[in-house]
């Protein structure tokens, strides 16, 4: 169901709530998780989460795990979740990056390596992008 | 080669523009160099000019997406953007011209991420200041540079150790501060 955001936040409707006089709100890469707790039929959250885990892998987790899957070993060029390309050669799928790039299409293009290990993302330290104005 | 030798404290094209009175503001001032950059296949792999500041708080080297778009425009060109990975963070190869030394930006497992400038966006995809390119710690060991900042003078200068004649400067450099 979609419900109006406003000013104080989202309304839920206490039939969803299990009779729980309390919920936990929990914010999960982005989606919002509403645990009752202590109601007649409240969920086990940790089973929750393990079920949200598998249905919420963040968008870059599951390009590649499309471009594992079906094109092991390759680069893999996709719009969103549709591969629109795939080569063993760099140059070629380079190539095909290009074209999905000037095509019409409403997402950016990505190129999947599966050939690179994992990276850690960065955590970026250093001056600030604005400085505070002198009172 | 020497690549910068006692290069004032500045700001970038894009700061003064977004900032006009910081150019004169010598806290806004600072560790700013003219490169050019140049890509893999991207726009034919012609040289690009840019402002990169040097940051050894920073971990990652940034491109500023704000840059990428200008340069496109710019250009005329249909191909609007370097190849990026799933992660966000450029694929092709490039390379970076400073002072008339070319230096490769980033590598696979240490790439070069795009990041954006202002917005909403997640922390690992902000991208401080108001440079087009942020090199940050991962650039300084990749190619081993020494950097010599002098706050009194307010002057940046990099060397790097290309050579044999670079690495016994460098070395003598160090010893000195030994001393």
């Amino acid at each position: 169901m979609r419900v109006k955001v406003t000013a104080q936040g989202v309304n839920i409707p206490q039939r969803m709530l299990h009779g729980a006089p309390q919920v936990e709100i929990r914010d999960r890469g982005g989606v919002i998780l509403i645990l009752p707790l202590g109601g007649e039929e409240a969920p086990s959250p940790s089973g929750f989460e393990d079920t949200l885990a598998s249905t919420t892998e963040d968008l870059p987790a599951r390009q590649r795990r499309l471009a594992c899957q079906q094109y092991p070993g390759e680069y893999v060029v996709l719009v969103g979740e549709r591969i629109v390309a795939h080569s063993s050669d760099r140059q070629e799928a380079l190539r095909a990056y290009r074209v999905a790039a000037t095509g019409s299409t409403p997402m950016e293009p990505v190129l999947v390596d599966l050939e690179a290990k994992p990276r850690r993302r960065p955590i970026l330290r250093g001056r600030s992008l604005k400085r505070p104005r002198p009172s | 080669m020497i690549l910068l030798h006692r290069c004032g404290f500045g700001i970038a094209r894009y700061h003064e523009r977004e900032q006009p009175g910081d150019a004169d503001e010598p806290l806004a001032q600072g560790f700013v160099v003219k490169v050019e950059i140049t890509f893999e296949q991207w726009l034919d792999g012609t040289p690009l000019s840019a402002d990169a500041f040097l940051d050894p708080g920073a971990d990652n080297s940034f491109l500023s997406r704000r840059w990428i778009e200008e340069q496109a425009e710019a250009a005329g060109a249909e191909d609007p953007t370097p190849a990026i990975d799933e992660e966000g963070a450029i694929f092709e190869r490039l390379h970076v011209l400073i002072a008339g030394c070319r230096l490769p930006l980033g590598n696979r497992q240490r790439p070069l991420w795009v990041g954006s400038q202002g917005g909403v966006q997640e922390p690992e995809r902000q991208m401080p200041g108001f440079e087009d390119l942020l090199l940050g710690r991962d650039f300084i060991t990749l190619h081993g540079l020494l950097l010599v900042i002098d706050g009194e003078h307010r002057e940046l200068s990099i060397l790097a150790p290309e050579d044999a004649s670079n690495r016994a400067k460098r070395d003598r450099i160090l010893e000195l501060l030994q001393a």
